[in-house]
């Protein structure tokens, strides 16, 4: 893969709205091991800069693969991503994982900083920006306390307020409530959408729901059985500030429905495989 | 506090409501709460009185002569035995000898096998040149080299701290090793992720999860050091207390023998005890009430 850096782009002078921080371009991945397996096939996608971005498909489709290869932690076989996100002191971009991701060693508050702690932010000022984000995501009093003494959703909420203190650019979320009971799942729908209308990050979403989809993205992104591909791409009409109103409209059934159509195939494939 | 697993908002809302004084909720608690503790005086009177009656047995049986006193020696007579070794310093002796072995060759095992365990873990090559060797010499019973060691330096201290250095060396090592390779690689992902590398990565996730089997390892060692010395000392020594309890059977003691057991047997309860402490110590976060929590759930 080439990664393109800050250096070897050329700014468009284009309104802002037509800057993207990634654009992929016919991305394939293999897995070598005892046996091949072709996770991603001519991926080609652009991400806006401050866009929401929500990937959906059958499991095992490779967009974890793919939010891995946007966020370098995975190279691509053929094909090249392009990164117009300057490199700073914090990365470039921030993960939230779907489970596991804290540390059980480190209390609420050190797993909150550490992102900024491998920047190497100040301790005061790390713990006092750490403060901040355990604060909006409704820690406060538990910082603490060891992710064991937590329940799975405050854990989570450990990983997306880490994910915002590291102050990166962009945010890149694998099935982040993917493993949550439905109630506090909804809540923290509600938490991420806030968050993300005062802090304007590009985000790419990773998530099995559709309703999930359309309620947080701008676009969403739909992905075939595998090898990968992206199906298609779909601009979801609902303006913001957004919240869980939109369900119960029309437009948000009709959506719903089409998605699940364009999916429901591939979904069909994938259960062949395994 | 981590049995139920509520939701995150509802815990965090009711909790300060846990404090408004209901009288018949705050008796109801009183009660269970004196329940809990009559239940653990009890458990406590038990695993009190289980040794107090066998050792009362044991002094009435050995009296009676329903066991037979020259071997059995009662109670009351190791007592005064052990009380007459302490005075004339005969007990301190021994044990000194042995402790002073027991820690020297601790402290080297337990130092080489968590940096040599590290190092492996780490750094793939190193593992692969020296994990076959050193699982073949695991499988060797240590004790077996000592003639080996007694024969390269001879009647000194040097071969009875190596017996117990090679033997302590060997399972914090492979524990070490193993802890290095279970961490868990979303944990290892989440680290690369936010870009731990170098030393960060080593001293921020790698050692802390690697630590909970590291403590294992010098668990299951110390119990194993506490053996080997004492069969060390039986053969090869005329100090310690593998000494003096096999001196005892040859000069037919069984008073100083059993003074001997008991010493030894408090050693190894020690020990343990103090690696316990130690793995509290260090992994506060295993405990559900670990240090660091402010009281607020």
């Amino acid at each position: 893969m080439e990664k393109v850096g800050d250096a070897g782009v050329v700014h468009q002078p284009a309104p802002s709205d037509d800057v993207y921080d990634f654009v992929v371009e016919d991305v394939s991945k293999v897995f070598v091991g005892s046996t091949r397996v072709q996770a991603l096939s001519d991926i080609d996608l652009k991400l806006k800069r401050g866009s929401f971005t929500c990937i959906v498909g059958p499991s095992g489709c490779g967009k974890s693969t793919l939010l891995r290869i946007v966020g370098e932690l995975e190279t691509a076989t053929k094909g090249r991503v392009q990164i117009n996100v300057p490199q700073a002191k914090t990365p470039r971009s921030a993960f939230v994982f779907q489970e596991h991701g804290v540390f059980p060693w480190f209390t609420v508050l050190q797993n909150v900083a550490f992102g900024q702690q491998m920047a190497s932010v100040g301790k005061k000022e790390r713990e006092q920006n750490a403060g901040r984000w355990i604060a909006e995501v409704g820690l406060t009093g538990f910082e603490h306390a060891y992710p064991h003494q937590l329940s799975g959703g405050m854990r989570q909420r450990i990983a997306i307020a880490r994910a915002f203190a590291t102050g990166s650019p962009v945010l890149l979320m694998d099935e982040p409530l993917g493993a949550l009971d439905a109630q506090t799942r909804m809540l923290m729908q509600e938490q991420l959408l806030h968050l993300w209308e005062i802090e304007q990050k590009t985000v790419v979403l990773v998530t099995h729901s559709i309703e999930e989809a359309i309620l947080l993205g701008d676009q969403i992104v739909v992905m075939s059985a595998r090898p990968g591909r992206v199906k298609e791409i779909i601009d979801v009409p609902f303006g913001r500030p957004r919240d869980f109103a939109i369900e119960a409209s029309r437009e948000f059934g009709e959506l719903k429905q089409y998605i699940w159509d364009s999916l429901r195939d591939e979904v069909q494939a994938s259960m062949r495989f395994s | 506090m981590s049995s139920t697993p509520t939701t995150a908002t509802a815990t965090a809302r009711t909790a300060p409501g846990m404090h408004t004084a209901d009288p018949e909720l705050e008796a109801a608690i009183k009660r269970e709460n004196r329940r809990l503790g009559r239940l653990r005086r009890r458990d406590l009177i038990l695993a009190i009185a289980t040794p107090v009656v066998l050792l009362a047995a044991w002094e009435i049986a050995a009296r009676t002569g329903a066991l037979d006193g020259r071997l059995f020696t009662p109670p009351s007579a190791i007592a005064a035995q052990a009380w007459k070794m302490i005075l004339s310093g005969e007990l301190w002796v021994h044990t000194l000898a042995t402790v002073a072995r027991l820690i020297v060759g601790f402290v080297i095992g337990a130092v080489a096998g968590v940096l040599v365990g590290l190092v492996m873990g780490v750094w793939r090559p190193v593992k692969a040149a020296l994990e076959p060797t050193f699982t073949a010499l695991y499988a060797l019973p240590k004790i077996a080299i000592l003639p080996l060691l007694l024969l390269i330096f001879g009647l000194t201290e040097t071969p009875k701290i190596l017996s117990v250095v090679i033997s302590v060396f060997f399972v914090v090592q492979i524990n070490t090793l193993s802890g290095i390779l279970q961490i868990d690689p979303r944990i290892t992902e989440a680290a690369r992720a936010y870009k731990a590398t170098g030393w960060r990565l080593f001293r921020y996730v790698l050692l802390p999860g690697a630590l909970p089997s590291i403590m294992t390892g010098l668990r299951v060692s110390a119990g194993m050091a506490v053996i080997v010395i004492t069969a060390v000392e039986f053969v090869a020594s005329n100090t310690g207390l593998g000494y003096l309890i096999w001196n005892s059977w040859q000069l037919f003691q069984p008073s100083t023998m059993f003074v001997g057991l008991i010493t030894v047997a408090l050693i190894g309860a020690l020990v343990t005890g103090l690696v316990i402490l130690l793995e509290r110590l260090m992994l506060p976060w295993r405990h559900s009430n670990g240090t660091k929590r402010k009281a607020k759930k």
